[in-house]
């Protein structure tokens, strides 16, 4: 060993001597990231609010050494406020994965630019976060950034802070601006645009964003979903689509869901779910809240042959066994699945493709064991008749509030102490 | 030596006898004494003193039965919060320096939990602190030029008054 290395080794250790990937594993853990997949609706304004706090946590940080500098250079977002004159941060030499730039009331200049050492600092895939673009006091909707269309952006997201109708009205602009430039590597594309009222009107400047919107194949649109709407054309080629908990009584025409390959649905509007439930056939990963799944609808499950994620909502006081048309129950999920894995077996498919169910059980402790033992019996129940192998692949997990998950199938192997008392006996 | 226990020898030349289900809570033994097979060899660790190992193995005796951490739930990585359980908010009550010998050893010893209730108990020690906080705490040099921290303090004053202003007008307000 060097005598620098035993020096070292030897040294007090100190906060920032660690290891750069213990100093972000730190930082990560004092601000988080919010990273929300592409098909789950974010919650605004917790999600801004929490990317506000990482990005003024790291602020503070990067003030404190050149080494926390550095740090929060390789962890963090790039977070610039564009009022006209863009304030920005200082040039970084790290490439940053989510820029998140907040439009403030008195960017009155809508022609000035993001600044152009953005677009090199800015990597491939990374998530763009543009916020108050319809904000009070900002009437003229996005301002055209053309250096936008020099980074390679796939996601897109945007928010809204209070939404008015003449605002709306300005969209088609932006949105033109919008498609000639950021959507030409989108593919996950996201407008939260809350629960304002013109939303009739938002939905016809979306339709306008057709031809772009055709290569996007992930699309989350938060409380866009109303009796108003009574047709989103634009998201006709979207592979993905989630609800929002402000659906309310919507009565949407759906051309043809049957491309979807993930559904999100929250709870509520059961009719609206079930119509484009069983409609598609290509769906691949699925999430229902509460209420929203029936054994009925189930019976779906079978004809799913891409599925490979259901994720479901259960409270621990339904009845395990009992039928009733407002709820569903696990042996006909099990035996649904079981058919899934049947006819997948028909297609040579038999244990090559992963079916992974998860369901988060609600309510006492109590009942816990309830939904354990009969998630446990359905399924060993169900895939005792199919030949062997083609069980293989799936796993039913259910998860609890307090507790850790339980993996309800495969059942979990006896304890070698089980065997012997079970032999001696 | 017993078929249940391994031997660990640390960098100041101290031997331990442990439970091997204890010592299995590191992956790095773990993947050694499997390589290793049956032996009464020492298992060295040079970068872990005698004094850190102890309290590692502490922590490892109190979470030997443990089940093994599942994969996070990437659907929300809000759930990545800085709670730390009762009783390692109290294992972890020692020192800085020690505190940072921990984390070391449990990024050495490859113990993802260990090492997790390390940073999150630094973690929770920088949340809410200003710079000049953060560098009494932790006895941290600041080393920007007075030029340097001008400019990195002017680019960064935003995040000052950000923090009255994070939540941005509710919908309601706008009907």
């Amino acid at each position: 060993m060097t005598e620098l290395a035993a020096a070292a080794r030897d040294a007090p250790a100190c906060l920032e001597a660690l290891p750069v990937e213990i100093l972000l594993a730190i930082l990560h853990r004092a601000f988080p990231r919010v990273d929300i997949p592409p098909h789950v609706a974010r919650h605004d304004p917790e999600d801004f609010r929490a990317e506000l706090e990482r990005c003024v946590g790291l602020a503070r940080l990067s003030r404190v050494s050149k080494r926390w500098c550095q740090v929060c250079d390789e962890a963090s977002d790039l977070f610039l406020r564009f009022d006209g004159t863009p304030r920005l941060v200082r040039r970084r030499t790290t490439r940053v994965h989510k820029v998140i730039v907040e439009v403030t009331a008195g960017a009155e200049d809508e022609h000035a630019d993001l600044p152009a050492w953005l677009p090199p600092l800015v990597a491939a895939g990374a998530t763009l976060v543009v916020s108050s673009v319809f904000a009070d006091g900002f009437p003229h909707g996005m301002p055209v950034w053309t250096s936008l269309g020099r980074c390679n952006f796939v996601e897109l997201v945007l928010l809204k802070a209070g939404l008015r109708a003449e605002q709306v009205m300005q969209y088609n602009r932006s949105s033109g601006h919008l498609a000639e430039t950021a959507f030409k590597t989108v593919r996950h594309l996201r407008f939260d645009v809350g629960c304002s009222q013109p939303l009739a009107a938002f939905a016809r400047n979306l339709a306008t964003l057709q031809v772009p919107l055709e290569d996007v194949e992930w699309i989350c649109l938060s409380g866009v979903l109303t009796p108003q709407v009574t047709a989103l054309h634009a998201v006709k080629s979207a592979g993905i689509l989630s609800d929002s908990s402000a659906l309310r009584g919507a009565r949407l025409s759906w051309s043809t869901p049957a491309h979807l390959k993930v559904l999100s649905w929250g709870s509520g509007h059961t009719a609206t779910f079930a119509s484009l439930w069983l409609q598609s056939r290509r769906l691949q990963e699925v999430t229902v809240g509460r209420e929203a799944m029936t054994d009925a609808l189930l019976s779906h499950v079978a004809s799913l042959l891409d599925l490979s994620s259901l994720r479901l909502v259960r409270h621990a006081d339904t009845p395990a066994n009992e039928h009733r048309p407002d709820f569903w129950t696990f042996d006909v999920l099990a035996e649904q699945v079981a058919r899934l894995l049947c006819a997948r077996g028909r297609q040579g498919d038999a244990g090559r493709r992963r079916l992974r169910i998860e369901v988060a059980v609600e309510g006492t402790l109590r009942k816990y064991d309830v939904a354990q033992r009969s998630a446990r019996e359905a399924f060993c129940a169900a895939t005792s008749v199919l030949v062997a192998g083609q069980e293989q692949g799936l796993e039913v997990w259910l998860s609890f509030p307090s507790r850790c998950p339980y993996r309800a199938f495969p059942p979990p192997l006896p304890s070698p102490l089980a065997l012997s008392t079970d032999k001696a006996a | 030596m017993s078929a249940n226990k391994v031997k660990l020898s640390t960098s100041d030349q101290e031997e331990f006898d442990v439970e091997r289900d204890v010592a299995n809570r590191s992956v790095l033994i773990k993947n050694m004494l499997e390589d290793l097979g049956d032996s009464d060899q020492a298992i060295p660790l040079p970068n872990v003193s005698a004094n850190v190992l102890k309290k590692v193995l502490e922590w490892c005796e109190h979470h030997k039965k443990d089940p093994e951490p599942i994969a996070e739930d990437l659907d929300d990585n809000r759930r990545k919060t800085t709670e730390i359980s009762d009783w390692d908010a109290k294992f972890i009550q020692v020192d800085q320096e020690m505190l940072f010998e921990i984390i070391l050893a449990a990024n050495y010893l490859d113990i993802k939990p260990l090492l997790d209730v390390g940073c999150k108990t630094v973690a929770n020690m920088i949340k809410g602190k200003q710079p000049e906080e953060i560098r009494k705490l932790f006895n941290i040099v600041n080393d920007f030029t007075p030029e340097e921290e001008a400019q990195i303090k002017k680019e960064n004053e935003w995040a000052e008054d950000r923090v009255r202003l994070l939540v941005p007008p509710s919908c309601t307000a706008t009907r």
